[in-house]
């Protein structure tokens, strides 16, 4: 399963990526919303994991982009603390779910493989 | 327009919820680091490696604390932003699990026991989150005052009368239960609830003989 992990805290975002490598997923890391556009446009993966807050293209921004851009690729959001309001928001915007940090890696994994059979 | 002390408390409140946000990240970092160690030495056996006990018994020390820490920026993200709103409707008993929650080292530094009891009922009230804390705050501050080492506080919502209330029972053995009303009233502390709890449009009643006082907040 091809997983793209966008998060601007890098050393999460890549630590996360190796435990789910090591769980048999194919996961890609970007650290902004830029990036991540380029990379979805490239390469499409099965699933978004997005970070809500991070500087310049925030994972709301990024996902109205996706979904202008008829994008339908499923996106987990991650959270922090106190996002609520954005979280509702993205879920309006047709996010399929929203974790809140940390995330224990077994819940990940379970909502890959539901938001995966989801857009299948 | 915000008073200067509101002033000062949105700015503290500003910085303590992005602080908050930054040592979640900090955390989210150590769970993940953490768990790839953990991942690695499941795949080592205890044979292959003789440490191996040792390093998952402190791994899981890390993942419990890092659960601890979490626990306590959440609670201390959401008293952040009180000072968000000067009036906003909430559920007393939920305010009060949040500021027992985050004076629980308080009453473990004096060795007694501090407890929010959960209500039969919802008791809301259109209040203002900063002040109602700071209250709430004031009358965990007073009975750590007056109860000895050994003691409990058990802080409960009610209505009163349909008015809105907040309960604070404490429990003691100490010889000089008999100067409650003396002791209270040399205390910042109480003059502070009892303050907070005008500002708020409420009273307080003391009842010494039954160990508790009340706060009773104005009805809408």
């Amino acid at each position: 399963m091809k997983v793209l992990l966008v998060d601007d805290e890098k050393e999460f975002a890549s630590t996360l990526g190796e435990r789910l490598e090591m769980r048999g997923f194919q996961a890609r890391v970007v650290s902004n919303g830029r990036e991540a556009l380029s990379e979805i446009d490239k390469n499409p993966p099965q699933v978004v994991v997005l970070d809500i807050k991070m500087p310049g293209l925030g994972g709301v921004e990024v996902l109205k982009l996706m979904k202008s851009a008829q994008q339908h690729i499923p996106v987990i959001l991650l959270t922090g603390i106190g996002s609520t309001a954005e979280c509702d928001e993205c879920m309006k915007l047709g996010a399929f779910d929203f974790l809140v940090k940390p995330v224990q890696i077994e819940t990940l994994v379970a909502k890959l493989e539901e938001a995966v059979k989801s857009g299948s | 327009m915000n008073t200067p002390d509101k002033q000062e408390a949105v700015f503290f409140g500003k910085i303590t919820a992005g602080i908050t946000h930054e040592i979640n990240n900090v955390l989210a970092i150590i769970r993940e680091s953490s768990g790839l160690m953990s991942d690695y030495l499941g795949m080592s056996s205890p044979e292959e490696f003789q440490h191996h006990g040792r390093f998952q018994k402190g791994l899981s020390t890390v993942q419990d604390q890092v659960s601890r820490g979490v626990n306590l920026v959440n609670l201390l993200n959401r008293l952040a932003h009180c000072p968000d709103n000067e009036r906003v409707e909430l559920e007393l008993g939920e305010q009060i699990g949040l500021i027992v929650s985050l004076c629980q080292r308080f009453a473990r530094q004096k060795k007694i026991s501090l407890e929010a009891l959960s209500s039969s009922e919802p008791v809301v009230k259109l209040i203002d989150p900063l002040k109602l804390q700071m209250a709430l705050f004031s009358g965990i501050e007073t009975c750590l005052e007056i109860l000895p080492p050994g003691g409990s506080i058990k802080i409960s919502s009610r209505h009163v009368d349909e008015n809105p209330a907040v309960l604070f029972h404490y429990e003691g053995k100490s010889d000089k239960q008999d100067n409650i009303p003396e002791k209270l009233d040399g205390l910042s502390s109480w003059l502070s609830l009892n303050n907070h709890a005008a500002e708020l449009g409420g009273r307080i009643d003391v009842s010494v003989d039954s160990g508790e006082f009340l706060m009773i907040l104005a009805g809408e």
